[in-house]
């Protein structure tokens, strides 16, 4: 009697011509690091359109700026820390944050320190893994202090 | 969640993967993770229309899928999905991938019927583990006993499930 064929993805486990876990990690390691340069393009890209909205800009952001600070942080938060930037990832994700938490207001100060941080941690080399993770829990007691000051 | 199991063997060419991402770089991204997972049949979608036709349209294995830039209309159309019980993809595992999680993203993610969440950024054998647990958790949808939060390591948000 035949077996029943296994649901789903489970059927393809044991294929004939299948690859093991390591190899199939280094070989998508291979290919997103191939990706590298766009993306770190996409994400100083992302940090200049940022900065002209905040530290190149005097007033608070609109709403149409507001959203689209917040998508370019995200942006930078998926993309980060896959291409060895994990802290600008932390960083970007903390923005959005600030951003939320601070609406329908706008701290720039806070906004200031986070647009900075970011530039700096998108070329981690410039700081050890001991001052980039100072870095950011510095952005969490910024937000701390605003929401407890609200 | 058990580490990956250095014995399995799988062979993804023949299985079809949906993935619907505004963004066209990550788009490549997952690609190139997929592809060197072995998958060969992926459908990119930019938008949610694409995604519900293909869904429509190809019988599939595995979705992904970010919401970030659809709201709410990503969890509608996980929700539809799981809704077309007689269609050949209502059970298929859906694997949000989100650079900004919250709460409410979670309990949204559960009612909704999606099977995992995960933070970007993830490495290739975070997701590789992911997708090889909800393919052997397929059919066990709602049983699964995680913890409600884990904390990723190295990711910059939450992983939940």
């Amino acid at each position: 009697m035949s077996e029943q064929p296994k649901p789903g993805l489970t059927r393809f486990f044991g294929a004939p011509g299948g690859i093991g876990v390591e190899e199939a990690c280094a070989r998508a390691a291979h290919n997103v690091e191939a990706l590298s340069d766009r993306a770190l393009g996409q994400i100083r890209d992302c940090l200049v359109d940022i900065a002209a909205m905040t530290i190149e800009n005097a007033g608070p952001p609109n709403g149409k700026q507001r959203r689209d600070l917040h998508q370019l942080s995200c942006t930078i938060a998926g993309l980060g820390g896959m291409f060895g930037r994990d802290a600008l990832s932390k960083a970007a994700y903390s923005f959005c944050r600030l951003i939320d938490e601070t609406e329908p207001g706008w701290d720039a100060a806070s906004a200031v320190v986070h647009v900075r941080a970011m530039q700096l941690l998108s070329t981690p080399e410039r700081a050890t893994l001991e001052a980039q993770e100072s870095i950011i829990e510095g952005l969490k007691k910024v937000r701390k202090h605003l929401s407890a000051h609200r | 969640m058990s580490s990956l199991k250095s014995e399995l063997t799988f062979n993804f060419e023949n299985a079809s993967v949906v993935m619907i991402d505004s963004s066209p770089l990550f788009i490549e991204v997952l690609t190139g993770i997929l592809s060197g997972c072995g998958f060969r049949r992926m459908y990119r979608c930019s938008d949610l229309v694409s995604g519900t036709d293909t869904v429509k349209t190809h019988s599939v294995d595995l979705i992904l899928i970010d919401p970030y830039a659809y709201g709410d209309a990503a969890y509608n159309f996980i929700q539809w999905l799981r809704s077309e019980r007689r269609g050949p993809n209502a059970a298929v595992p859906v694997i949000i991938l989100t650079a900004y999680t919250y709460v409410r993203l979670i309990t949204v993610a559960r009612q909704c019927g999606a099977d995992y969440v995960i933070a970007k950024p993830f490495s290739t054998s975070g997701l590789l583990e992911r997708i090889l647990y909800v393919a052997e958790s397929e059919g066990r949808r709602g049983e699964l006993l995680a913890p409600p939060e884990l904390v990723s390591s190295s990711g910059s948000g939450m992983e939940m499930w």
